[in-house]
């Protein structure tokens, strides 16, 4: 109840606290602290000095607040993302400052705004930030360490303060921004803010520069052992590459050649035959490569749980991509969707695309059954990605090989004891070891 | 970059102003030394959480010291004079080690725990710097130096962190700006210090009991509810000789009594005068008489101006350090300019030689109170030398009492005479010495201490709080004699109202006590080698750790670049490169000359570019009358673009 009522109190003291922050700096904030300080010890006069320094520290503030006016700074910012970023690996992207006003422009900052998404108090109420048991009673009872950890994670993305290099007059300057997305989706940015100092270096003037801008962040990936080898040989696929989907017998026609003995009459190419005046056989190849299906299973509550699955997904996809093969990724989100790379179709980007901005998804275990049915035939082999094990999953698992497809089995999984009647091919990959496990295949 | 030189300068004047200066000269020279030697400490972590352990260690020791040593207000000003000595160890470890900065868990224990490492962190000079502005801001005695000096460190240091986007000639400008300001505005703060101190001074005064105003007291008649003093020890007495003592310990008397809600007693005459004393130690009251006692009383003033509690019959106070010591004709002693020490030493005889001789005031009575003491005895109507002995049975009947049921809007002395019956001292007192002068006895109201509890183990008198008293003197056969109508009962019942825990209290107030006695005594040149040998050892354990650490030589200046050849180099085009970027128009690194001029829009300076590139790249190289062509274009393009500046200013 209590917190309930101060909650509203906490997106605008994050707000204001993020606003201070920004307008001063290190050593200001030092001066400010002193000024308190000094301020409370210097109280009586007769006693002591030091009520002249917190003169002294008050009028440079003053000071220093009135000369942010002098010299406002004239200029446009451009921000350059990349296509795509990682979860939990730092990349850099570059915003470029141009000058046009009359001055050369020094000594500027650089601060990139995405949207900050704050937390509904449902989702307040309902999670816990990790580590949370370890803080002070004090604190696990405000709770405003875990709103801020709410507000970065929704967020999705931590950016650093970027120094803009000297701009000389109508040049351009290139700033470099590092960041660390948090999660995996979309990042919206909304603007630019420039902190131009004053002449102590106390204090910053903002100004803001509106761009709207998304960034994909893409899951995070673990390194898959090399040894790893997907389940099933190579199958004859029926009309090769292009026409994967044809039904029928039709071999590829490749090219023409010479006869040689034993070649079949039927394979003559007459009308060649009688323009070279001796015989000339059609030459065909049956296309033979492998098909296989990524399964992934997106039934959980555990938030944490549902992303290192969807990153195990990931990296078994990425480690796939050199395979000469075609990778399905099956999975549900709506609807029932595939996602098919590799041979000149899609590439795996495109399925990490479909990995970063999937949810999770109730009762997903029966129609990806239902899916897999009717997508069988095709499938040599499949991997099936699982966050943990259940009656329904058994099902899947039972009708993949009972129609004879080799299946690859991972569970991800909190807590592994939890785990019974699990299979003995099962590759079990308990959330914090995940890691290891991948590389060590 | 780091000012240099500033932080030796600023602890040097901490130095001089706290009177530390041979602790503030290694300081300061270690300090600075660093800057003159590139030898540095690849200390770890936890090398410097153990100098910010010895830091706290010092700090605690150094807080015990002086709690032991001042009160008040003199603890936490040495403290603080103290604090750049204190933390000189841990800005030395770091100034001579390669971390730049302190993180925060060095300093803050709980922070050691965390996983994640500690981001905030502090520069530590700029801290010991702010610590000895701090420090040398608690003499007060220089007054005129410590402001411009303090602003001249701050500027000092803000200086080389200035931002880079403003002219030098700004930055002073600010400077300037708030330099004059902040002496305008530090003066304003005093003056509004002092007229609100005075005030509220005032106001103060007149809201709350000052037991120690020499110049007036106010009683608590008519309060209601339980008047609970504490049992808190505030002073010890040792008789020399034999145990005994006399039983009440004077602070001040008065004359004058005024009615009202709560009765206000007041001196007639405030005119204190000075004691004669032999030196800043001893003061003479009166001519020493042959059987004179002696006794020490354990009493460490906190103010520096107090009042002095003795027993009536004073002949000497010794040992006692003050500027000055003052006496009225009340009997009052007050010292001004009291130094903390631990005890003095007084001399006492019979009779009551401070109090001076009567006058008139001292059978004023008012109206009300004429009218309302009537009812009991007739003014004037009574054997003046009976008088003491028909008070004491008047009050025989009447009961102590700390708990007063009912507040009294009108007259509590009447509400005590005449319904009540009982009260607690200032009760009687007052009325005592009111009815004194009813029966034209002159007589005052006096207030001090019972001295009652012995104290077999310390062989002391202890005194408490609550053991506060007041009672009446009566001037009769041409001497004053105490006449105190509290009945007996008061002591024995303020013991019973005392704390459960008082023993326990008294058990550590006592042995804190005389281990400040102890520690009193104790003389540094006592421990002389004990302390050699503590040092000694510190210094072994610090050379052994220096000599096994990891060093660490930070390199020189980086050496500027040499200029690598350049063919054509001589070429007077890079004028023109060079004049340009003054102006703000650099060219980027790596961008084509051609390139930058478009984009700047100086077309007109192509076709000297040609002749340029041709110097520098040509092998068959330019002719002679080309290349002083050109150095003429240059330095009329140049010019030219001077005179549009100059003209455009």
């Amino acid at each position: 109840m209590f917190r309930e009522f101060i909650f509203p109190g906490f997106v605008r003291l994050s707000r204001a606290s993020q606003r201070a922050s920004r307008r001063t700096s290190e050593r200001g904030r030092f001066i400010q602290i002193s000024a308190v300080i000094c301020a409370a010890i210097g109280v009586d006069t007769n006693l002591t000095l030091v009520y002249q320094v917190f003169a002294l520290l008050l009028c440079l503030i003053i000071v220093s607040r009135l000369s942010l006016r002098v010299l406002p700074p004239k200029v446009s910012v451009r921000r350059r993302l990349p296509k795509y970023a990682t979860a939990g690996q730092t990349f850099e992207y570059f915003i470029a400052v141009s000058n046009e006003g009359s001055h050369i422009e020094r000594d500027l900052k650089l601060v990139d705004n995405p949207r900050i998404v704050a937390p509904d108090f449902k989702q307040f109420k309902d999670e816990r930030e990790p580590g949370e048991e370890t803080r002070n009673a004090y604190d696990r009872w405000i709770g405003f360490h875990r709103f801020v950890w709410l507000q970065r994670r929704n967020t999705g993305i931590v950016i650093k303060q970027g120094d803009v290099p000297e701009i000389s007059l109508k040049a351009t300057a290139d700033t470099r921004m590092e960041a660390l997305p948090l999660r995996r989706g979309i990042v919206n940015f909304t603007s630019t803010t420039l902190l131009s100092p004053d002449p102590f270096g106390l204090n910053f003037s903002l100004t803001n520069f509106n761009q709207h801008d998304q960034l994909m962040v893409l899951p995070r990936r673990y390194a898959v052992s090399k040894a790893f080898e997907l389940p099933g040989g190579r199958h004859f696929q029926p009309g090769g590459v292009n026409s994967t989907w044809s039904i029928g017998e039709s071999d590829e026609f490749v090219s023409l050649r010479d006869y040689r003995d034993g070649d079949s009459m039927r394979k003559v190419h007459w009308a060649s035959t009688a323009k070279r005046d001796k015989p000339v056989v059609k030459e065909f190849q049956d296309e033979f490569f492998v098909r296989q299906a990524l399964v992934l299973d997106t039934d959980t509550q555990d938030a944490e749980l549902l992303e290192e699955t969807v990153s195990v997904a990931a990296s078994l996809l990425l480690q796939m991509e050199n395979t000469d093969g075609l990778m399905d990724l099956v999975y549900v989100s709506k609807t029932a969707q595939i996602v098919t790379a590799g041979r000149g179709y899609a590439q795996v980007n495109h399925q990490l695309e479909a990995l970063a901005t999937l949810e999770k998804c109730h009762g997903a275990a029966a129609r990806l059954k239902e899916t897999m049915s009717s997508h069988r035939k095709l499938m040599s082999g499949c991997i099936l990605v699982l966050p943990g094990w259940d009656e329904s999953r058994q099902q899947l698992l039972n009708s993949l090989s009972s129609a004879g497809i080799p299946t690859a089995l991972f569970i991800v999984t909190a807590d592994k004891d939890e785990l019974t009647n699990v299979p003995a091919k099962a590759n079990v990959l308990p959330i914090h070891d995940i890691a290891e496990r991948l590389a060590n295949l | 970059m780091k000012p240099r030189i500033i932080q030796g300068l600023a602890i040097l004047a901490w130095g001089i102003q706290a009177d530390l200066i041979w602790f503030a000269l290694p300081i300061a020279v270690i300090l600075e030394a660093r800057y003159f030697q590139n030898r540095r400490w690849a200390l770890t972590k936890k090398d410097l959480y153990l100098v910010a352990d010895l830091t706290s260690v010092a700090m605690v020791g150094m807080i015990i010291f002086l709690f032991l040593n001042a009160r008040t207000y003199h603890f936490i000003t040495t403290l603080i004079q103290w604090l750049p000595i204190l933390f000189s160890p841990l800005v030395i470890v770091l100034a001579y080690s390669t971390t730049e900065k302190m993180t925060m868990d060095i300093l803050i224990y709980s922070l050691r725990r965390q996983k994640e490492p500690v981001q905030q962190s502090w520069d530590m000079d700029y801290l010991l710097l702010g610590l000895c502005i701090l420090a040398a801001g608690f003499n007060t005695n220089d007054y005129s130096l410590f402001f411009p000096l303090a602003a001249f460190a701050v500027f000092w240091s803000l200086f080389p962190l200035r931002s880079t986007r403003y002219q030098t000639g700004i930055w002073i400008l600010a400077v300037c700006i708030t330099f004059i300001s902040a002496g305008f505005t530090h003066q304003v703060i005093r003056e509004a210090h002092l007229v609100v101190k005075a005030k509220s001074e005032q106001w103060i005064a007149n809201w709350i009991t000052q037991r120690t105003d020499p110049l007036k007291t106010r009683t608590a008649l008519g309060k209601v509810g339980r008047l609970k003093l504490s049992d808190s020890i505030l002073f010890r007495i040792k008789p020399i000789g034999d145990q005994s003592f006399p039983d009440l310990l004077h602070e001040a008397s008065y004359d004058y009594s005024s009615t009202g809600t709560s009765m206000e007693w007041a001196v007639w005459k405030t005119s204190f005068s000075a004691v004669p004393h032999e030196d800043d130690f001893t003061w003479r009251f009166s001519d020493t008489s042959p059987e004179e006692n002696a006794a020490r009383i354990y009493l460490e003033f906190s103010r520096e101006s107090s009042l002095v509690p003795v027993p009536v019959s004073l002949s000497e106070i010794h040992n006692l350090p003050a500027l000055e010591v003052k006496l009225n004709k009340y009997g009052a002693i007050q010292g001004n300019g009291l130094v903390p020490s631990p005890y003095f030493d007084i001399k006492y005889s019979l009779g009551s030689p401070l109090y001076g001789p009567p006058g008139e005031i001292d059978l004023y009575l008012d109206e009300e109170h004429v009218e309302l003491l009537s009812r009991i005895v007739d003014r004037a109507n009574y054997p003046a030398k009976n008088a003491i002995a028909f008070i004491q049975g008047y009050f025989s009947d009447f009961k102590y009492s700390l708990f007063q049921e009912v507040r009294v809007e009108s007259n509590p002395l009447e509400h005590f005479l005449y319904s009540r019956k009982a009260g607690h001292c200032e009760y009687f007192a007052s009325a005592t010495a009111l009815l004194l002068r009813q029966m034209g006895v002159p007589s005052r109201y006096v207030v001090g201490y019972s001295v009652q509890e012995y104290n077999g183990a310390l062989g002391m008198y202890i005194v408490r709080q609550r053991h506060a008293h007041a009672w009446a003197i009566a001037y009769v056969g041409g001497d004053w004699r105490v006449v105190d109508t509290t009945p007996h009962v008061w002591l024995a019942e303020e013991d019973n109202n005392a704390n459960l825990l008082q023993p326990v209290f008294d058990f550590f107030a006592n042995y804190s006590f005389m281990f400040r006695l102890w520690w009193n005594d104790q003389k540094i040149e006592d421990y002389e080698f004990e302390l050699y040998v503590i040092g000694g050892i510190l210094v072994l354990i610090l050379l052994w750790r220096i000599a096994t650490s990891e060093q660490v030589i930070i390199s020189d200046k980086e050496k500027e670049e040499n200029d690598s050849w350049l063919p054509g180099r001589e070429s007077p085009f890079f004028k023109i490169e060079d004049y340009l970027s003054e102006e703000g128009l650099k060219r980027y690194r790596g961008e084509v000359l051609r390139r930058w001029l478009i984009r700047i829009q100086k077309p007109e300076l192509l076709p000297l570019l040609g002749i340029h590139n041709r110097w520098r790249f040509d092998p068959v190289g330019v002719g002679a009358n080309d290349k002083i062509a050109l150095n003429k274009q240059v330095d009329n393009w140049i010019l030219s673009q001077a005179d549009q500046d100059s003209s455009i200013r």
